[in-house]
């Protein structure tokens, strides 16, 4: 009887394991990302200082005057250095200013951080691999990152590396430009805020030839709870143009304006002229 | 001759723009100085990215009339402070303090916060 007992144990165990719901991984080891996040500070690059100059960006001569030139090109009302006007995308480390909202998906093996502005799109590999000999470069580079556990023994911060980037690219919206030899290498520290798990932190460290030293600034990110899913689709209706060094404003009916006093129009050259 | 800004004002007007504003392009091509008010009847509302923009009819005092292209944050942006597609439409009639093109070109800034209907009532009613 007994023996019985226990071969239908085991077969109604046998007949239940398929209808059991399978774990492929232990999402509790790490931290909760889930959900959108936006920015909860200011979007200069160092969240806690002014905007240009007073960024105090360690800057060596040769890039304080290369921005100096670019904030009085902007003064007069031009787009120096501002290549998201034309769409292209921010890049590293400028993406983690979030502009719009942030999505972290967190896999064992990669961690994806999806930005809906310009819809930028990271990988960070946590599968222990090595760098490649070569990156094909892209703005948002190429990042190797690995856990490291807090007291409980659960990972609490996610340490990464960016390497290989593209540019050209700026520090934040008021064009202070990184070196142009896209060398640049940037280091993170992603964690939780220990007193409120819907602050996430972001310290970041700006390596790059344009600057004397590492540049280190800390932003914070707050969780939404209604949130809202955007698309910033950046060509739907650009009004921006920028032809031969000139910006010019196209209106939403087609036409061209200028963008400061007494601009001269674009040079038609290639266009048949009607005869004066 | 274009006019210079110093790079302190040049600073300063950067910290008064919306950040989200500045993620596409400097704002620095409108004329923050000499804000103006405009009264006039939307034409079109445009909830786009990278910048919402309302056309807006302003009829001025001579009679004559400019259709004004007025740039906005993005939609998505303009989505937290509970605006959508179907706030404005082709004919509400509204007032806006917008800063112009420094051209002089029939073009602007707008913002939520200081976009309202004709008989003052705010646009949106923001929680």
């Amino acid at each position: 009887m007994v023996r019985r007992l226990s071969i239908g144990a085991l077969l109604l165990v046998a007949a239940l394991l398929p209808a059991l719901p399978a774990r492929a991984w232990d999402d509790s080891r790490y931290p909760d990302f889930k959900g959108q996040w936006t920015r909860a500070d200011s979007a200069q690059f160092d969240p806690i200082k002014g905007a240009g100059l007073a960024q105090q960006v360690p800057y060596n001569e040769e890039y304080l005057a290369r921005f100096k030139a670019i904030a009085a090109n902007r003064g007069t009302g031009g787009l120096d250095a501002n290549w998201t006007a034309g769409c292209l995308p921010a890049g590293m480390p400028r993406a983690m200013i979030v502009y719009e909202t942030m999505e972290i998906i967190v896999t064992p093996e990669t961690t994806y951080i999806y930005l809906s502005y310009m819809n930028e799109f990271r990988r960070i590999f946590t599968d222990g691999r090595a760098w490649p000999d070569y990156i094909e470069p892209s703005f948002a580079g190429y990042s190797i990152g690995k856990w490291e556990a807090g007291e409980d023994g659960k990972y609490a911060v996610l340490d990464v590396e960016t390497r290989g980037l593209k540019g050209p690219r700026s520090f934040s919206g008021d064009g202070l430009p990184l070196h142009d030899d896209n060398e640049t290498i940037v280091k993170e520290r992603i964690f939780l805020d220990k007193a409120s798990p819907d602050r996430l932190h972001d310290e970041i460290v700006t390596i790059d030839h344009a600057l004397t030293r590492p540049w280190t600034v800390f932003r914070t990110y707050k969780r939404e709870h209604n949130p809202f899913w955007s698309e910033f689709v950046c060509a739907e209706n650009n009004n921006q143009l920028v032809i031969n060094g000139e910006n010019y404003y196209l209106n939403n009916d087609g036409y061209l304006l200028p963008t400061r006093k007494d601009q001269p129009p674009p040079d038609l050259k290639f266009f048949k002229q009607p005869p004066n | 001759m274009a006019r210079h800004l110093p790079l302190w004002l040049l600073g300063a007007l950067l910290l008064a723009i919306p950040g989200g504003a500045l993620a596409h392009h400097s704002f620095a091509m409108f004329d923050a100085d000499n804000p103006v008010v405009l009264a006039g009847t939307v034409t079109a509302f445009k909830f786009t990215s990278p910048h919402a923009f309302i056309m807006l009819k302003v009829v001025a005092k001579d009679g004559s009339d400019a259709v004004w292209s007025l740039e906005g944050v993005s939609a998505s942006s303009l989505v937290r402070d509970g605006w959508s597609s179907k706030t404005l439409k082709s004919g509400d009639e509204i007032k806006a303090k917008v800063t112009p093109l420094r051209s002089g070109a029939p073009g602007g800034a707008w913002a939520a916060k200081d976009t309202f209907f004709m008989d003052g009532k705010p646009i949106v009613v923001s929680h």
